[in-house]
């Protein structure tokens, strides 16, 4: 009964959940004017034609592959860097007992509170100082200087972790080099998931960024891409949308692959105190 | 703890990262030939008419070998990374302008007034470009910005819907009672739930209407707040009406948020108000003929707002010499590759049959040239987006029916007269 | 004043007591640890901070000659309504979106953490609506609450007609607008759910075996152990949350825009028409230190109170 409870469940949310997504295939198999016809009916989801054409279209278009290309670069710089360096920023904030940890920890988190858009100009300032614009460094460089989400999330998980497994490292002698590398990260296996899931996201799907710091074609991103199939009058939706999808199919792919990582009691399961 | 903490190794990995980064190779600058380079912000637009302006592009390289014309495609927020350029020194040297931001960008003293520089061109003289497009892209005395495209606000309909019902044509001297009469015969329930699905026309935008019956927003001073005229307030009441009272224009609930031009293209809507761009939309999703007139006609000669866009060459310009070059080329030469679906600004060009391709819709193109005579500048003002957003929220509230216009226009005048008068305080208008 | 000082500088505890190696190590490890994050702060984050402080009190507007204002735009801000219009529709915003989207991430985390068959599909399934970004979005929400024809009223009005409730406006409606933007945000939990997966991977197997043999229920057992093994995540969530939920403003910008009435006008819409639309930099930077400024007094709250319910495991 239990069961079955949780399958209507299950089934009814996710038809809920799957309706962006499938209106984003919808929509990209649509003509021109089938695409921008409301739905008077449900029955005109499905559209009278399919135009599977409309993938082929897309490529013939837009150098896609050439953003994917540089879509990867940033993206697989920003995971590295945002685990590594937000790793071990909450180690810090996590384990090591100085006085003054809190308050410094607070003011990691009160950089997230200002909303970014009043930086956009300062930091468009700075970059173009250090010369990079054009270049991928300011969408990838800061990556490796922590990110305040980040840290917060791992320092939450870090803290679950048994003090006396630390000390008991210490008192043989491992360095906290080492203590973080051989004991902390193995433990904390879903939150990297997490966490480089969230800047594997952030960035696939980031738009203002590439927009103000990349300037010339060949550096585009995807995001890039995908935006200019809209005009100020003209949209190529259908086509937009059939980019959107292949946009996206990476990102399902990765966490299809990924979610295996949160199996429950498969880490910490072998430790007790 | 002798020996050297392997911590250590944290800040210099980070530091080495870190020079690693400033040090390697930077973009050089200059162009490597030593021409002069021209940077060109080219707003959103999809590959389908992306080509067209491409081919432009390549054919004027091909004319200028002295000039690195380097193309800066925006496909998004254009506005904003513009600003954002122009607050770290390094703006394109031609962006592209809307005739309703003109003002507020030549305030803020981010364009080159062109007179200078149209005087020492031997190649091309204002009167080369159509008055109403000028008159529209100068400001305080100056001209600000070489005019792309002629355009201004038209009437689009639908020839299969006015024959149904047995109506004539829109034509010149059509009024605002001509234009009624046909929406409301056009207003119709089709599918029988007691709801119209096909209506008369799309509520045009109350602009339009108070422009048609020479009403101004801002007196010409700029100093009051005009909405509370006689003109104006019978243009909004008959703006509202015809949602309210005549019910031939869609109310949002049942446009589904189409815009002007799709209920148009699914033959919902008999006619709409925009301007010239919107024809490669229709000749892309229409399966029917349709055809452009005159706008109606209210109280007022002018009722045609000017729409078109521009160049206008930025004063962090390095070579603003080439970068008016380009403009120049582009708003006359460079037209004929674009011209299939912009009209150009250059009369002689916009007079002449060469975009004229009777294969493709509209038929009157005549009445896009013709409506330059009727047409006049938008409202300039720096403040301009201010103002709107000032006014548009109890405009909707009245065209809702949650109150009366003279309500709303009680309301917005002295908003409006506020955002006027904050801006003369801080030294606005010169 | 200066001899007090000199006083307590002479002080008998005077010379530092020694710190113990262990100690010292911590110290070097926490600097050098950190290190990352305060290169990065000092260079990339701090400038622009000071930055926006410096504009908040200047009428900066990207290109034009700037002006010293002093306080004049913090003493506009109290007066001008809209701030306090937007203040409040996005207070609504995160006091129903926040705790709404926290409950809903935790239940499918749990619903999803069991042993069930394809679990594999469903946690993408839910997880697919956190990476269809923006415009393919905003057009389908508009759909889903267009009043004639939307999938919501088609859905609702068997429900509604018979209690003679007419269709609601949704979007168009100004007292609905804002609920519809907190439905929205519901279908974004999958990004919460991962988290506090993640979160139910770190609870010890041997805490549910032994509250079972204490003859605990599943409900007791989530009260008195999942929960608070989870409590760390749940702080995390809820403040980011709420974070995130102030800074509300994409949805708004591809969707509605204002709304009717200003109803969907929420802080940082409004905040960047200031800056990008109106030319109103200095403004909306001070616009931006207001919000800082509440954010930072909820989060203080959060995390005072959060300090008598927060179980960090190893802090023992």
């Amino acid at each position: 009964m239990h069961r079955v409870l949780v399958y209507i469940l299950l089934i009814g949310l996710s038809a809920a959940m799957l309706l962006p997504f499938a209106w984003l295939l919808r929509s990209s198999v649509c003509d021109d004017r089938t695409v921008i016809q409301p739905l008077e009916k449900l029955g005109d989801f499905i559209p009278p034609k399919v135009h599977f054409e409309n993938y082929w279209l897309v490529f013939k278009s837009v150098p896609l592959l050439k953003y994917l290309k540089n879509t990867v670069f940033i993206t697989v710089l920003t995971i590295v860097g945002t685990v590594l360096s937000s790793s071990l920023c909450a180690y810090a904030f996590a384990f090591c007992r100085v006085p003054y940890r809190k308050p410094l920890f607070y003011g990691v988190l009160a950089t997230v509170m200002l909303p970014p858009v009043v930086n956009m100009i300062p930091s468009f300032i700075l970059f173009k100082e250090l010369h990079w614009i054009d270049t991928f460094k300011p969408l990838t460089i800061p990556a490796f200087f922590g990110s305040a989400f980040a840290i917060f999330l791992f320092r939450q998980f870090f803290l679950g972790i048994p003090m006396s497994l630390i000390e008991a490292a210490r008192i043989d002698g491992a360095q906290p080099l080492q203590i973080y590398w051989q004991i902390v990260m193995p433990m904390s296996r879903p939150v990297c998931v997490t966490i480089g899931l969230f800047a594997f996201v952030g960035c696939w799907n980031d738009f203002m960024g590439p927009l103000i710091y990349l300037n010339s074609q060949k550096n585009w991103t995807l995001q890039l891409g995908l935006n200019s199939f809209c005009g100020e009058m003209v949209d190529q939706t259908n086509l937009m949308m059939a980019c959107a999808v292949m946009v996206v199919l990476p990102v399902i792919v990765a966490f299809f692959f990924l979610q295996r990582y949160f199996i429950s009691g498969a880490n910490m399961s072998g430790l007790k105190g | 703890m002798n020996r050297l903490s392997t911590s250590l190794l944290v800040p210099l990995a980070a530091l080495t990262i870190l020079a690693g980064a400033l040090l390697s190779g930077n973009r050089p600058v200059a162009d490597e030939q030593g021409r002069r380079v021209v940077v060109y912000a080219h707003p959103p637009c999809p590959p389908a008419l992306m080509r067209y302006f491409d081919e432009a592009f390549d054919d004027f390289r091909k004319s200028h070998p002295d000039i690195d014309l380097q193309v800066l495609h925006i496909t998004g927020s254009y506005q904003d990374k513009i600003k954002v350029m122009f607050a770290g020194k390094v703006a394109p040297d031609v962006i592209f302008m809307y005739p309703s931001d003109l003002a507020a960008w030549v305030e803020l003293g981010a364009l080159t007034p062109l007179d200078d520089l149209l005087a020492a061109n031997s190649k091309t003289r204002v009167s080369e470009y159509f008055p109403a497009a000028v008159q529209t892209y100068t400001y305080n005395g100056h001209l600000y910005a070489l005019p792309k495209d002629a355009s201004a606000e038209l009437l689009f309909y639908n020839p299969e819907l006015f024959r149904k019902h047995g109506l004539s044509f829109p034509t010149a001297d059509w009024t605002w009672q001509d234009m009624l009469h046909a929406a409301k015969a056009i207003t119709e329930d089709t599918d029988g739930d007691g709801r119209p699905n096909i209506f008369g026309l799309q509520q045009p935008e109350w602009q339009a209407m108070v422009r048609q019956n020479g009403g101004r927003i801002v007196s010409a001073d700029g100093t009051r707040c005009e909405l509370d005229s006689p003109q104006s307030i019978e243009a909004l009441e008959f703006w509202v009406a015809l949602r309210q009272k005549y019910k031939v224009v869609p109310t949002p609930e049942s446009s589904a948020d189409m815009t002007a031009w799709r209920m148009f293209v699914l033959k919902r809507a008999g006619m709409f108000i925009s301007m010239y761009p919107v024809v490669p939309v229709l000749r892309r999703s229409c399966d029917f003929e349709w055809d452009i007139a005159l706008p109606p006609r209210g109280s007022s000669d002018i009722r045609s707002a000017f729409t078109g866009s521009s160049f206008a060459v930025t004063s962090q310009s390095r070579n603003p010499d080439a970068a008016f070059e380009w403009a120049r080329w582009m708003t006359s030469e460079g037209m004929k590759h674009i011209m299939t679906f912009d009209i150009p600004a250059n009369v002689k060009l916009g007079q002449s049959q060469a975009w004229r391709d009777p294969a493709v819709l509209p038929k009157s193109k005549q009445v896009a040239v013709d409506v330059m005579q009727v047409a006049g500048p938008p409202l300039q003002h720096p403040e301009y987006a201010q103002i709107i957003d000032a006014i548009s929220p109890h405009l909707d509230k009245a065209n809702r029916g949650d109150c009366t216009v003279a309500e709303a226009v009680q309301k917005i005048v002295p908003k409006v007269n506020e955002v006027l008068a904050r801006h003369a305080q801080s030294g606005g208008g010169r | 004043m200066s001899e007090y000082s000199m006083d307590s500088g002479l002080r008998p505890g005077g010379p530092k007591r020694r710190l113990s190696p262990m100690a010292k190590e911590d110290r070097l490890a926490f600097w050098c640890f950190t290190s990352p994050w305060l290169i990065g702060f000092v260079l990339f984050g701090l400038g622009p901070i000071i930055a926006s402080i410096f504009l908040s009190f200047t009428d900066y507007s990207s290109s034009k000659r700037t002006n010293w204002v002093g306080l004049g735009n913090y003493r506009e801000l109290i007066s001008d309504p809209l701030i306090w219009k937007s203040l409040g529709n996005t207070l609504f915003y995160v006091v129903f979106a926040v705790p709404l989207s926290t409950c809903g991430a935790l239940m499918l985390a749990l619903l999803l953490n069991q042993k069930v068959r394809g679990i594999a599909i469903w946690r993408t399934i839910f997880y697919l609506p956190t990476i269809v970004s923006g415009v393919a979005m905003g057009v389908l929400w508009k759909w889903i609450f267009n009043p004639e024809v939307g999938l919501a009223n088609t859905l609702l009005r068997p429900i509604l007609k018979p209690l003679g409730i007419s269709d609601p406006k949704w979007l168009l409606d100004p007292t609905l607008s804002k609920p519809a933007y907190v439905v929205m945000s519901l279908w974004g939990i999958g990004g919460g759910m991962i988290i506090f997966l993640a979160g139910l991977q770190g609870i010890p197997k041997h805490l549910y075996e032994a509250a079972e043999l204490d003859g605990a229920g599943p409900i007791r057992r989530f009260y008195h152990v999942t929960l608070p093994m989870l409590s760390p995540v749940i702080l995390f969530s809820l403040t980011m949350g709420t974070i995130h939920s102030f800074q509300i403003f994409a949805q708004a910008y591809v969707m509605s825009g204002r709304g009717p009435d200003n109803s969907t006008l929420f802080y940082v819409l409004y905040l960047v028409d200031q800056s990008f639309r109106y030319f109103r930099m200095g403004y909306g930077a001070a616009m931006a230190w207001l919000l800082f400024v509440i954010i930072l007094f909820v989060t203080m709250i959060k995390f005072v109170v959060a300090e008598r319910f927060v179980y960090y495991g190893g802090d023992n």
